[in-house]
């Protein structure tokens, strides 16, 4: 294998696996990425079993062939290269040499061949998404998603692909965000419900520009993203993911309409004086307006009103102040609206006033005010 | 040496591990914790309602099936949401809360009334009488409002119908919490229709009945002759309906024989699945009765042959059955009396003669007692002699002869005449039974001594 590369294309091919390739890995040809010159130059791969990429820069190839190396000594190199062409030319399975103006490096890498194959995902029949709107949803629901190992459905995220629309699912239990968009991903292979990892939604977001259509390939358990230069393939979780629809509350029957930036404001201003397990603040809504207190014992107490638009009978109820913050960082629009129950039932929160044909849901679960 | 649940789990874990793919195994197994034994039982805990339901529908069987081969005995597997996760202050969307805390979830349905913690599947038992309600109803509690909607279930009272009904609500409640039942009588379905038509809160009695997931309503025959209620109860079985929400309901007799009922009802109410529940049989009642003894831990004070001449004797309904226990154990305390057929007699003897008077129109106001009575004075001897185990011919004629009055004129069971002759068994029994008829045949001052018998006791006899 022999061919030629300017520096920038490789190290940004290199950027683009390099979120992929494992730092610590049992299996050492993981830590490699894989090379291998295509008919429009080469192709970069790398995986970690879970989630696999694979791009392709245009270079000039003299003799076909691949190989792998390993990928961060690779990476310290391209970055610490003079900004000329760089000639990568192999000798044997394990030997690689490169060259750029009157820098020479020699590399031990490792058989092709004992580089994983990419799980078999079918492009044929498959979904046509816009990646902006896959950008739109992730951004919107990845951060509900469970960290936490002994939930493992909670750590992936829901997506729904339907005729006409796409929906996104995160939670961890305690809060969950859902949103849908109007899609005209052509469905030739139908409505379906994939449970992805959060890791590969980073890829996507953070791979492919939001202007560019995407392919959606589907295997038995995993499914791949391509555009016509980069592929991302994951492995899906199987399911089945919790019954949302039947926690997402219908009889709520208070309202409250309140400024966003003041909601935040408020909240932050208890947060400091929360505690810093629980975060927990109370709020008390009435006609007109929310009063917010909290009382931490050995630190102090705190107390804060905000003028909201409430209907409903007065309500107190108990949050942890940080899964509030954190919905309202994402609510896309001025004001938000507000709806409970009672204090032990889910509370919804909802732009208000958001001219989108999008849809956008987020429950948050209350806290108990007395342990 | 016993193991713990965790060393029971690992066995268990490992048998797994060589069936089932990798990443099933990763997905929901790995995340449930031993929590305790109990008995043949290992309990699980999971961090939420999906991974308990999910473990207990696809995984408990398998798992169960390594027992034999990973611990050398049978094994169960059940699966719930960890203790700990219950009280969390943070609450969970997938962990329903704890039941003290749950005063709320009732407060949104006040119109239900509490089930019974006795009608569940468990306390059930199935016989040929009501194996038919019994599969539907299970069925039904495995997929609410997808098999059979409405299940129907009819017979006449005491039988269980309301067991069955309730006992589907439970099935559903325990793998799924949170779900919204709503349990009414009709008369109160009726009268909160009413009051909410007077106070004109008709919009809060549709709300509440028909934002519920499973609606049970017990003796819709009492809707006969109600015509708006009827109207009200059509339009909240539609709207229900439509919903793919369950409805259960239970009649005295089958929808096209409930007097004055509409017939767009009667057809809704044939939609489903229409159940009967017979009368059960001796052997059904037996076991019955046995269930009750043993949930009530009475298996030490209630000898079979009681309960089966409880079973026997009484017939009407499984209501009817469960109080004869009760009301036999009653009278053995205040009596300070050991439960034997004698006993179970004398207690239930208002029930017996209604049995009797319902059968063959003669009520018995006789006992073995008073035969025994009647008999030794005949012959000069004295009743213990005729229950001691004395054997000289003074007292094997009249012995005999009071045996045959007592299977003759009570029909009493010869278990029960051989208690009552000094505890003799029924091989005994039988034996004399042929030799006093011989007698009477044979011997003309045994035959007129007994006809008199006969004469005077039947005087006894209303």
């Amino acid at each position: 294998m022999r061919f030629t590369i300017t520096r920038e294309k490789l190290q940004e091919a290199l950027n683009a696996v390099a979120a992929s390739v494992p730092s610590k890995t049992t299996l050492p040809v993981l830590a490699n990425i894989l090379i291998e010159t295509t008919d429009r130059g080469i192709r970069l791969s790398g995986t970690d079993l879970d989630i696999a990429v694979s791009t392709e820069v245009p270079a000039d190839v003299e003799a076909s062939g691949a190989t792998t190396i390993p990928a961060k000594k690779l990476a310290e190199i391209a970055r610490e290269l003079p900004p000329s062409p760089v000639r990568i030319t192999t000798s044997g399975e394990q030997r690689a040499t490169l060259e750029c103006g009157r820098s020479k490096f020699k590399l031990l890498g490792l058989p092709r061949d004992e580089f994983p194959t990419f799980p078999t995902v079918k492009f044929s029949d498959s979904w046509r998404v816009k990646s902006g709107d896959l950008h739109k949803l992730i951004s919107h629901t990845i951060f509900a998603v469970s960290t936490e190992e002994s939930r493992p459905i909670l750590n992936g995220v829901l997506w729904e692909l339907r005729p006409g629309y796409m929906r996104m699912v995160a939670t961890n239990g305690h809060r969950l965000a859902r949103m849908e968009v109007p899609s005209s991903a052509t469905a030739d292979a139908g409505a379906t419900d994939l449970i992805v990892p959060p890791k590969a939604l980073d890829q996507i977001r953070r791979l492919f520009p939001a202007e560019e259509e995407l392919e959606i390939g589907r295997g038995e358990n995993h499914i791949g993203f391509r555009s016509p230069f980069t592929a991302v393939y994951t492995r899906l979780i199987e399911g089945p993911y919790p019954s949302y629809d039947q926690v997402i509350p219908k009889d709520n029957d208070k309202f409250a309409i309140c400024d966003k930036q003041s909601l935040v404001s408020a909240l932050k201003r208890m947060s400091v004086v929360a505690s810093d397990q629980t975060h927990r603040i109370k709020m008390a809504f009435n006609a007109g307006m929310v009063k917010f207190s909290v009382q931490t014992p050995d630190l102090g107490e705190a107390q804060d009103e905000l003028p909201v638009r409430y209907t409903g009978d007065p309500l107190d109820i108990g949050f942890n102040a940080s899964y509030m913050l954190e919905i309202l960082r994402y609510m896309p629009s001025d004001e938000v609206k507000l709806t409970f129950r009672a204090p032990e039932r889910a509370a919804t929160i909802e732009p208000e006033g958001w001219d989108d044909p999008s849809k956008y849901l987020c429950l948050v679960m209350p806290l108990r005010l007395v342990d | 040496m016993e193991l713990t649940a965790a060393e029971i789990w690992n066995r268990l874990l490992n048998q797994a591990k060589n069936d089932l793919p990798e990443q099933t195994v990763r997905v929901w197994l790995d995340s449930a914790q031993p929590l305790r034994v109990e008995g043949d039982k290992l309990v699980m805990g999971t961090p939420d309602q999906l991974a308990a339901e999910w473990n207990e529908m696809k995984h408990a069987t398998i798992l169960a099936e390594y027992g034999p081969v990973a611990l050398g005995h049978p094994i169960r597997v059940q699966f719930e949401v960890m203790p700990e996760r219950l009280s969390r202050a943070q609450m969970d969307l997938f962990v329903a809360p704890q039941k003290g805390s749950a005063e709320l979830a009732n407060a949104t349905t006040p119109s239900s009334a509490p089930l019974s913690d006795r009608y569940t599947f468990r306390h059930f038992v199935i016989g040929k009488s009501n194996e038919l309600a019994a599969a539907a109803a299970h069925a039904v509690s495995q997929a609410p409002g997808k098999v059979y909607n409405p299940l129907f279930i009819y017979g006449a009272t005491g039988l269980g119908k309301t067991h069955l009904m309730q006992a589907i609500a439970h099935e559903i409640l325990s793998r799924q919490a949170g779900v919204r039942i709503t349990f009414v009588g009709t008369e109160q379905f009726t009268n909160d229709f009413i009051s909410s038509v007077q106070n004109r809160t008709t919009q809060d009695f549709r709300r509440r009945y028909r934002e519920t997931d499973l609606l049970l309503v017990d003796d819709v025959h009492f809707l006969k002759g109600k015509e708006s209620t009827q109207e009200e109860f059509f339009n909240t079985f539609n709207a229900l309906y439509e919903a793919g929400r369950q409805i259960i309901l239970t009649s005295d007799r089958p929808p096209p024989e409930i007097p004055s009922l509409e017939a767009r009802l009667v057809s809704r109410f044939q939609w489903g699945m229409v159940a009967d529940i017979d009368l059960p049989d001796l052997e059904h009642r037996i076991a019955i009765l046995q269930q009750k003894a043993r949930l009530d831990h009475l298996e030490m004070t209630i000898p079979d042959d009681v309960i089966r001449f409880i079973a026997e004797n009484i017939r009407s309904s499984v209501r009817e059955l469960e109080g004869s226990i009760i009301k036999l154990l009653a009278y053995s305390s205040l009596k300070h009396r050991d439960v034997t057929i004698e006993l179970a007699r004398e207690a239930l003897r208002d029930k017996l003669q209604r049995m009797a008077s319902g059968q063959n129109g003669s009520v018995s106001d006789l006992t073995i007692a008073t035969i025994q009575g009647m008999v030794a004075r005949e012959w000069g001897v004295t009743p213990e002699g005729l229950r001691s185990a004395g054997r000289t011919k003074t007292l094997t004629v009249p012995r005999q002869i009071a045996m045959l009055l007592a299977r003759d004129l009570l029909g009493t069971q010869l278990v029960e005449i051989g208690q009552a002759f000094g505890g003799r068994d029924h091989s005994t029994v039988i034996h004399s039974l042929e030799k006093a008829a011989e007698r009477i045949r044979t011997d003309d001052t045994v035959r007129t001594r007994a006809d008199r018998i006969r004469g005077q006791l039947s005087t006894l006899t209303v």
